[in-house]
């Protein structure tokens, strides 16, 4: 773990950092066009860390004090992962008009869209990383995990695969709509070298 | 692309097992593979050029075109589910025969088609036959459901079965213990009887001797003072200080007879308390009830808390007294538990609508507001782990029931609590198969 | 005549990235400033003659320096350089009193083509 960390030293962090902003500016930019409304971003934190600090470390924000409902969107190629969507369930109201639903809104309806807000969000960010970084990614379908968790049980030591986890903490709100959402994006310890030389690429061409 | 391969590579999308529809920015359909046109009926010349929501009108409304945008516009994949969206096109199911969903259960993939400008030309949806999947997944559903609900209800009856067991114990025990009260009661009463004669056999005895000294006294002036026998009895009563000695034993005999009474009194209650043979519904009168409580529990009440009676004019009622004392005994305890430091337990009793009521109020800690609705729960408690059962209140709550009574209480954190309770004076139906139950 | 520039982001790869695509012709002193409040400092201290600004920053963000600045009248060009793409944000900036507005990731050529449109050159 320490190892990780050293590896990460402060130009590669910023590097990272800004190769995430950047794609998190083009997600923004095409979800405003998509939901013709003014997306407002958070600039993205980033942690890496041991999976048993993940729950200290987002504790902190009372973002993810209520209850929620959490998503995954598995992707793989050279950057493996998952993008942990979460919403507050008092959000979920404001998708129907977003999604292009008309009349109301089923039990069915509202799974299909937060699975498709989801997909929405972490693709455009990972297309946006992938882009600049040319790297190959592709997506399974995403999946809800649970609706009516804390972070705190859901983040509990020994529900999560990985020993230490690399978290891009991005928070999205649609201006229109009232509606926000914390994302998450895990990258998996064999993403860490392929990620490493392709920041020191970028950092190289400097 | 060598030319075979890009045929053979057509063949293959063109027949793979699973539907293919290209559509473009337009989402008109320019590619409709085999798939596609075996199970939709519509071949690919008859619908090539045509909009897909022309053709399709139930996919509008619902987020197909929303979820198609996003595809071009973001160029990443978009999916759908059978477990939220059974199918996106309403194709027969191919399990026809032996039955199950009368359509097919599909996924489906969105997937943007890239020029070499990076621009999304085209969206490719992929449809995948999921019913096997889904069938199986849903006979798994309902199979663990089934078992879920029948574990809870023997959860239910489990605790149903255990509630009762320790009521029945609880009932067990209280009568145990009057027995014992009982046993107890009648074996200090015969040493406690001849106590009682011998102290007034003494206390005659002395109202003997005293007389014997009084007539002394009475001699005593005109006694020769030179004698020497006089000296020596003058001496003794000096040495003996009979002032004090008859004072002192004035105080003793009526120290002593109090003491008699008290523990008479203590026996009287702990019988009329008992009560092991009498259940028999009879008319009794609750202030005695009340009275001989308050004696039994005296040890627990008399540190915490003063005692104010306010008895209204009240009738005898209809009631298996045993039980009704053990309610008093419940709600005293309680009272004086509920006392931190020191504090006031008030009894106050009247009448009402045919019946008797009784209140007991205390000076204690209270009860919370999310607390009160449950206090009669058996097993409920407030009180630390280890202390008290839970089941008193429950206990006395179905006493009263039996009586065709009610019990209720109000409380404020702080303040104190009060129980009300109400007996009507005649139980009428004695042929209630409750009556004889606990 | 370009006397001295001030590259403001957070991202010390973007600050570097900015300052290696300034024309070769400006071989001028070159200050930083890592948010709004520094930048706002450094702007008033060593009076530079354009100012390349990102938006997304912590303390201060871009916004809000161009906001200070067209408070006080500002009149040295400043030429934001972002990531938030949306046209809002292009809008908004402009109408603070950005000269321009150059899209992240940018290339030395983005750059090259703003200086000579302003007429810094």
């Amino acid at each position: 773990m320490m190892q990780i960390k050293e590896q990460f030293d402060e130009d590669r962090r910023d590097a990272l950092q800004e190769v995430v902003n950047i794609a998190m500016g083009q997600a923004g930019n095409s979800l405003a066009k998509l939901f013709d409304t003014f997306v407002e971003l958070s600039i993205p934190k980033f942690h890496l860390c041991d999976v048993a600090e993940l729950n200290k470390v987002l504790a902190k924000n009372d973002a993810y004090s209520e209850t929620m409902t959490i998503l995954r969107q598995p992707f793989s190629g050279q950057l493996r992962g998952e993008g942990i969507t979460l919403f507050n369930n008092s959000g979920v109201n404001e998708l129907g008009g977003l999604m292009g639903y008309e009349g109301e809104v089923t039990f069915g309806n509202e799974r299909e869209m937060l699975l498709d807000v989801c997909s929405i969000l972490v693709g455009a960010c990972l297309n946006g990383v992938a882009s600049q970084m040319e790297m190959a990614i592709s997506y399974t379908a995403p999946t809800i995990i649970s609706t009516n968790t804390t972070i705190e049980e859901f983040f509990k030591p020994g529900s999560v695969q990985w020993r230490y986890a690399m978290i891009m903490e991005i928070r999205l709100t649609l201006e229109q709509y009232d509606f926000t959402s914390n994302m998450l994006l895990f990258l998996s310890e064999d993403s860490f070298q392929p990620l490493i030389q392709k920041l020191d690429q970028m950092l190289d061409e400097l | 692309m060598d030319e075979e391969i890009s045929h053979l590579v057509n063949m293959a999308v063109s027949q793979i097992n699973a539907g293919m529809v290209i559509l473009d920015t337009d989402c008109n359909i320019v590619f409709w593979n085999r798939f596609m046109q075996i199970h939709s009926g519509i071949l690919e010349d008859d619908i090539k050029g045509k909009n897909l929501f022309d053709i399709f009108p139930d996919l509008k409304g619902n987020g197909i075109e929303k979820k198609i945008h996003s595809v071009f516009l973001l160029k990443n994949l978009a999916f759908t589910s059978w477990e939220y969206r059974p199918f996106l096109f309403q194709f027969s199911n191919t399990h026809s025969v032996i039955g199950g969903d009368k359509w097919m259960q599909q996924d489906c993939t969105f997937s943007p088609m890239i020029n070499n400008s990076g621009h999304v030309t085209h969206v490719c949806i992929s449809v995948f036959d999921s019913t096997n999947t889904a069938t199986y997944q849903k006979k798994l559903l309902r199979t663990s459901g089934s078992l879920i609900k029948q574990r809870n209800k023997l959860s239910e009856l489990n605790n149903k079965l255990e509630e009762a067991q320790n009521q029945l114990l609880q009932s067990e025990k209280m009568a145990a213990v009057g027995q014992l009260a009982a046993g107890v009661a009648h074996e200090i009463n015969n040493p406690i009887g001849y106590i009682n004669s011998n102290v007034s056999s003494l206390e005659g005895y002395i109202d003997e001797l005293l007389k014997i000294l009084a007539a002394y006294e009475a001699c005593e002036p005109s006694l020769d003072q030179e004698n020497e026998h006089t000296k020596t009895l003058q001496q003794t009563k000096q040495t003996i200080d009979v002032g004090y000695l008859k004072e002192d034993l004035a105080d003793l005999l009526r120290e002593s007879k109090e003491g008699l009474d008290r523990v008479k009194k203590i026996v009287q209650d702990l019988k009329d308390f008992s009560h092991v043979d009498e259940s028999e519904w009879q008319y009794a009168d609750l202030h005695k009830g009340l009275d001989s409580t308050l004696n039994v529990v005296n040890n627990e009440v008399k540190y915490k808390a003063d005692v104010v009676k306010n008895y209204g004019d009240i009738p005898e009622i209809e009631c298996l007294p045993s039980q009704i004392n053990q309610v008093f005994m419940n709600l005293l305890v309680n009272a004086a538990h509920a006392i931190e430091a020191h504090g006031t337990i008030t009894i106050t009793t009247g009448t009402k609508d045919d019946g008797v009521w009784v209140e007991v109020e205390d000076t204690g800690s209270g009860i919370p507001q999310e607390k009160l609705s449950r206090i009669f729960e058996p097993f409920f408690t407030t009180k630390p782990v280890g202390t008290g059962t839970g089941l008193g209140l429950s206990l006395s709550y179905s006493i009263i029931h039996k009586h065709k009574g009610k019990i209720s209480v109000e409380s404020e954190p702080g303040k104190g609590s009060k129980f009300h309770i109400w007996l009507p004076t005649i139980i009428g139906g004695k042929d209630n198969p409750d009556a004889n139950a606990a | 005549m370009i006397n001295s520039v001030l590259v403001v982001d957070d991202s010390k790869m973007s600050r570097k990235l900015v300052i290696k695509s300034l024309p070769v012709e400006w071989d001028s002193p070159i200050f930083q400033a890592t948010n709004g409040v520094e930048a706002l400092d450094i702007f008033h201290e060593k009076k530079p003659d354009v100012m390349f600004l990102d938006l997304t920053m912590p303390e201060l963000d871009g916004f809000g320096v161009l906001a200070a600045l067209q408070k006080e009248g500002n009149q040295v060009p400043v030429i934001v350089i972002s990531a938030d793409v949306q046209t809002e944000a292009y809008e908004r900036a402009i109408g603070l009193g950005a000269r321009a507005f150059i899209q992240k990731p940018m290339s030395p050529e983005d750059v090259k083509k703003v200086v000579q449109e302003l007429g810094l050159l």
